[in-house]
Formats: C-alpha cells, sequence, structure tokens
C-alpha cells in the first residue's frame, strides 16, 4: 500500500494535476473568503465553505479521473496485478495519496480563519470542524470518484460519470422536492430503486437469477406496503432518497455552525461503501 | 515450479483456453507458441494472477496461485505484451516503486535497481522520464521491473514485438543470459526466435496445447516422412527408375536443370536411403553432385500441430503432467504419446459451472 501511495502522490506532484488543482481551489476560495469575509465584514467562514463546497466539484472528477481508468487504458493494471500486492493495498494506496493531494488545499483555506481572528471573534472550534467536514465531504466525493474510474477504462467516461453524480448529489436536497409526495408516486420511485439495486448485485454477482431475485422481493415488500400500509409509503421517497444527500449533511456544520456525529459517521460510511465498491469492480474484472 | 491444472477460461460462449495441464520445470527456458488469438496472453494473465480462470488452478513454487496470491506472486516477474511503464515517471522512480512493491528491503533497494539497470542496459537513461525514451529502451525497462527482486520465474509475452532488428538481437541475448538462473515462459510468434533459444517448445492451438516437447523431439514427431534432396548428373527419367527401386520410397519429384537433375525423395520416416541412393546411382556411373537429409523446420511442425483438424483430432490433449522433454539420443523414432489429461466433463456437468464466481478451482470446493 505504501508503495502505491508514494508511486501516486511523486505522480501527482511530478506532472502540473496537482498544483494546478491547488491553484483552482486556492482561487475559488479566495474570491469567496474575499467577498463573504473581507469585504463583507464577517469572520465566521462557516458559510462561505457552502459555495467553496462547490469547488471541489469540479476538482474531484479531475482528480480521480485517471487514477483506475489510465490503469486500464494504458497496460499498467496487469503490472498492479502481478505484483505481489492485494487489491485493497493498491486501492487504498492510490485513495490515500488523492486525499493528500486534496487535504493540502483545504486546511490551508481552512487555516484563513487565523487571519480573520486578527480582525474579529472567531470561533475556533466551529473553523476548524467545518474544515474537518469539508475534508470529509471531500473523502466521500473521491471514493465516489474513484469508484467510477474503476468501472470504466475511459479517462473522459470516468471524468463525466463523476461529474454527473456529484452534480446529482449536490443538487439532491433541491432535487428531492420534485418527487411525488403520493404513496403510489413513492412506489414508483423506489420501483426504479430496487430494478437499479437489482441491476447492480446482478453486475456484481455476474448473475441475472441473483439480480432478478433481489428486484422482485424488494418489489414485492414495495407492493406489500402499498397494498397495506400505504401512509407509510406518502411522502417516503422524498425523505428517504433526501437521506444521501451529502450537501444537506454538511450544511449542519457549515450554515449552522453545529458538530453532527451522525453526519461525520455517514461521511465515513460512504468512503468505506465506495473503497469496498472500487475494489469489488477492480475484482470483478479479473473473473470476466 | 508452475503447474497448470485443468486451467480453462471462457469469455461467455468463447473458450479461449481449454483445459490445460502441464507442468514448467525449474531452469528452462519455455517457448510459448500459437496464432494470434490461440490464448497464449490469456494463459499467461492467468498464470500471473491477472485473470482468474473459470476452471483449474494455478501452483507456483507450491502455492496455490489463488488462496495464496501474494505468496505466489513473489516467485513471478512478468512483462506483458505491452511494457506495463507509466510515463510521467523517471526509470529510477519507477523501478523504484516495483521494487518497493515486490517488498525489496529497503537496504538492499539501491544496490538492486543498479543491478537491474546494469543488466537490461538502461543505467545511462536511468533519470529520464520514460515517455521520452524509445520503444526498445521501453522494453528493457518493462524487463527490468520483471527480474526485479530476482523472481525464480520470469513470463514474458511477446518481449520482442514491434522492436528492429538490432533491438530484437539485444534483447533476445539479454533473455539467453537470463537462462538458467531463472525459469522463463516465453511467448511469441516469430517462430525462429524460439526455435533459437528455447530448450521446450509448447504449441497452443484454439486454447488446447497440442504439443510440448524440444524441438528435435517435435521435428521427428510431426514430420512423418523423411525427405532427400539431391543433385545428379543424370537425366531425370533414369533418376526417377533408379530410385523407384528402392524400397521405402515413397513419391519422387524431379526437376532438370541442364545436364543436372534436382531430386526431392520422400521416403519413409526413419528408412535413411542415403546410402541406397549412393550405390543406386554408382551403378549407373552417375556422380551425386550434392546430398542432403532434409529435417522439418519449427514452422511445418507448428503449421502441422495447429492444423485445425489436427487440433480436432487430439481434443484438450496435453503432454502428461511432468513429462520431461525427450533427450536427442532419445528422440529417434518414438512418437510422442498423446493422451487426454483429464476426462471430458459432459455436457451436463460443463453447465453446472458455467461460472464459478470466486476461487473457481478444485481447490476451495
Amino acid at each position: 500500500m505504501i508503495a502505491v501511495f508514494k508511486k501516486e502522490l511523486r505522480a501527482a506532484y511530478t506532472g502540473l494535476l496537482g498544483y494546478a488543482l491547488s491553484a483552482f481551489y486556492l482561487l475559488f476560495a479566495g474570491v469567496f473568503v474575499t467577498m463573504n469575509n473581507l469585504y463583507g465584514k464577517d469572520t465566521s467562514v462557516e458559510t462561505t465553505y457552502s459555495y467553496i463546497l462547490f469547488a471541489l466539484l469540479m476538482i474531484i472528477p479531475v482528480l480521480t479521473m485517471r487514477s483506475l481508468a489510465e490503469e486500464r487504458q494504458s497496460g499498467t493494471n496487469l503490472l498492479l496485478s502481478s505484483l505481489p500486492i492485494r487489491t485493497l493495498d493498491y486501492v487504498l494506496g492510490k485513495y490515500l495519496a488523492l486525499l493528500v493531494v486534496l487535504a493540502l488545499p483545504i486546511w490551508l483555506v481552512g487555516s484563513y480563519s487565523l487571519i480573520l481572528s486578527f480582525y474579529g471573534n472567531v470561533r475556533p472550534m466551529s473553523a476548524v470542524l467545518v474544515t474537518f467536514a469539508l475534508f470529509l465531504v471531500a473523502a466521500s466525493m473521491t471514493a465516489i470518484g474513484l469508484f467510477i474510474s474503476s468501472i470504466t477504462s475511459s479517462v473522459m467516461m470516468a471524468a463525466v460519470l463523476t461529474l454527473g453524480a456529484l452534480l446529482l448529489i449536490y443538487y439532491l436536497p433541491a432535487l428531492v422536492i420534485l418527487l411525488p409526495a403520493t404513496a403510489l408516486g413513492s412506489f414508483f420511485v423506489f420501483t426504479i430503486l430496487a430494478i437499479c439495486i437489482g441491476s447492480l448485485i446482478g453486475y456484481f454477482t455476474k448473475s441475472l437469477n441473483w439480480g432478478l431475485l433481489t428486484t422482485a422481493l424488494l418489489e414485492g415488500i414495495l407492493v406489500a406496503l402499498l397494498l397495506f400500509f400505504p401512509t407509510l409509503l406518502e411522502g417516503s421517497a422524498a425523505t428517504i432518497i433526501g437521506l444521501l444527500s451529502l450537501t444537506s449533511r454538511f450544511e449542519l456544520f457549515s450554515l449552522y455552525g453545529l458538530f453532527d456525529l451522525s453526519a461525520v459517521f455517514y461521511f465515513l460510511s460512504m468512503c468505506f461503501l465506495f473503497i469496498y465498491f472500487t475494489v469489488a469492480s477492480v475484482e470483478k474484472r479479473r473473473w470476466n | 515450479m508452475i503447474e497448470l491444472e485443468n486451467l480453462t477460461k471462457r469469455y461467455g460462449n468463447l473458450t479461449a483456453v481449454d483445459h490445460l495441464t502441464c507442468t514448467i520445470e525449474a531452469g528452462k527456458l519455455y517457448g510459448f507458441l500459437g496464432v494470434n488469438g490461440a490464448g497464449k496472453t490469456t494463459t499467461m494473465n492467468m498464470i500471473t494472477g491477472c485473470l482468474a480462470p473459470t476452471e483449474g488452478s494455478v501452483t507456483v513454487c507450491g502455492e496455490n496461485l489463488f488462496l495464496n496470491p501474494v505468496a505466489a506472486k513473489r516467485h513471478i516477474g512478468y512483462l506483458p505484451e505491452r511494457p506495463p511503464l507509466y510515463p510521467d515517471l523517471t526509470v529510477r522512480e519507477y523501478l523504484s516503486f516495483v521494487a518497493d512493491a515486490k517488498g525489496v528491503p529497503a537496504s538492499r533497494r539501491r544496490k538492486e535497481l543498479t543491478r537491474v539497470m546494469e543488466q537490461v542496459n538502461v543505467l545511462s537513461v536511468a533519470d529520464k522520464l520514460i515517455r521520452n525514451l524509445s520503444k526498445g529502451y521501453w522494453q528493457r525497462v518493462g524487463l527490468a521491473q520483471a527480474i526485479l527482486g530476482d523472481p525464480e520465474i520470469l513470463i514474458l509475452d511477446e518481449p520482442t514485438a514491434s522492436l528492429d532488428p538490432r533491438q530484437i538481437v539485444e534483447i533476445r541475448r539479454l533473455i539467453r543470459s537470463l537462462k538458467g538462473k531463472h525459469t522463463i515462459l516465453l511467448s511469441s510468434h516469430i517462430l525462429s526466435e524460439v526455435a533459437e533459444i528455447c530448450d521446450v517448445i509448447l504449441i497452443l492451438s484454439e486454447g488446447k496445447l497440442v504439443a510440448m516437447d524440444t524441438l528435435p523431439n517435435l521435428q521427428s514427431d510431426y514430420l512423418h516422412t523423411d525427405t532427400v534432396r539431391l543433385t545428379v548428373r543424370c537425366a531425370a527419367n533414369r533418376c526417377e527408375t533408379a530410385i523407384r527401386k528402392i524400397p521405402g520410397v515413397q513419391k519422387i519429384t524431379t526437376e532438370s536443370n541442364g545436364s543436372l537433375t534436382n531430386v526431392t525423395v520422400e521416403c519413409k520416416k526413419g528408412a535413411d536411403i542415403r546410402e541406397q541412393l549412393f550405390f543406386a546411382f554408382s551403378e549407373l556411373r552417375c556422380p551425386i553432385l550434392s546430398m542432403t537429409l532434409h529435417e522439418a523446420s519449427l514452422e511445418e511442425v507448428f503449421l502441422t500441430a495447429t492444423r485445425p483438424e489436427e487440433t480436432a483430432r487430439l481434443p484438450r490433449i496435453q503432454a502428461p503432467t511432468g513429462r520431461a522433454p525427450r533427450s536427442e539420443a532419445a528422440l529417434q523414432k518414438k512418437p510422442l504419446p498423446k493422451k487426454p489429461s483429464a476426462p471430458t466433463p459432459s455436457p451436463e456437468e460443463e453447465d453446472d459451472d458455467d461460472y464459478k464466481p470466486l476461487f473457481g478451482g478444485k481447490e476451495q470446493e
């Protein structure tokens, strides 16, 4: 793992990528800190962070697109598979290197509070925690990007898909409002979700039967709910899908200055889940 | 050293590698031959753990590759067809990463890198970015990563493909120098290359191993007649009449060239008719200007072995596990014993195991 980590970190800073992404983030964050905090005469950076989050949507697809897709494109995945290291080690090595590349600018911007503290009152704990939360959101998004990079051999495709996925997650709180609130509406939304979950399971187990069985089982539960407890379904689509939102959880830190332990666990779970998916996806390719 | 047992890879309905069973012994150089799409690369990818088999197992130095991948892979150095290089790193950085991943201790790393770079002759470009090097250097750096950490087994997939003639000679020389110290499995479709440097030749056709032996043994097995070519100062019809009297002669082709006649005689395998030819023509008082017993080239062996009817005739043929290639002395007349390596599963059985998701092999069943 350490070998891959060191190599990835070196590769990021041998080329321009590491520097360019850091520069872009610093510029973006600098503009918002200047507008919100300097011109707005506000020493708390927390609210500024909800704008800065948007910069990550653009940085992360560029950062993660190459990581695994390019290995397949250039054939170096054969080297990694033939070396005496586990798949988990090389995925983790890559992931941690990406996190370091992201952590540097994020914590650098985090230190702006220190500068602001000369001009007014800063709540130091809140400033540190919001930076920490932003880093966790970035880590979750990176895990998603890494997973998407593992399912395609085209770097561009990986970037576009990651950007799409991250935008969807970002705008999820606004989009769930559009979801139907009736029991039947929720039923249809969940049916689509059940088909998606079934397809994913079918893809990973490479067995159509397992996929169909999962979909049928979930669909059975949904039909039962619709027939016997329709009130449970009313408005539930928006609530449950809304739970998947990273941004609404981050807003607890940025807009309200709260520390939400469940959100921290949620971000960490997202990281673990997508790292697991990435390892499974890389392994699966060998068994195809 | 490496044991392949019933190694099979299916992609949907296509069987890329079909119940391959063989043993690779220590210290020898094995040449893997086959037309494009015969399953060479798929087999090599399975031996190196890059691809999992649909069925069967690979044991490397006693370690099962799919149950104990990390331990088994420590014994293997792999150079895929396209050298797996990171163009953004320098040669030294790249090799240092591979050494790190192979677990070469930090105290020995510098020495090991220098040794390997000297061996493949890339020391002069050690601090250049890989993207700026020529194809010949890429191949050498690829080879350097394979031999790094001194693995017992080297798997080289078409190491001389797309190189210029000078580079081919250099890489070949390099591979030959590695022989003995490492067990090498090399794939190629350049027959002369395999004939020149390999001890044992494996011929793969449509995913099946159709032959595995030394070149002399293969030559003797696959050429069913001996051919004698001679030039005689004699009329063509007189030549034919004289040769026909010799027992064992099967086919005579003549070609007049002024007062000389070029004759090609095919006779029963092993019946060396050169002496009889000599006496027959001396009776006619016609001098023989030249006479040679023609040996089958690897090309002829290869074309015969990979004929579709030959592959179909020998379903899942395999050189028996552990069979040592025969010595030159023993090769003379004995035909290659060909026996099925494993009972062919019935269609019903095959239907049951069309996909084994993880660790598909006998071991963990």
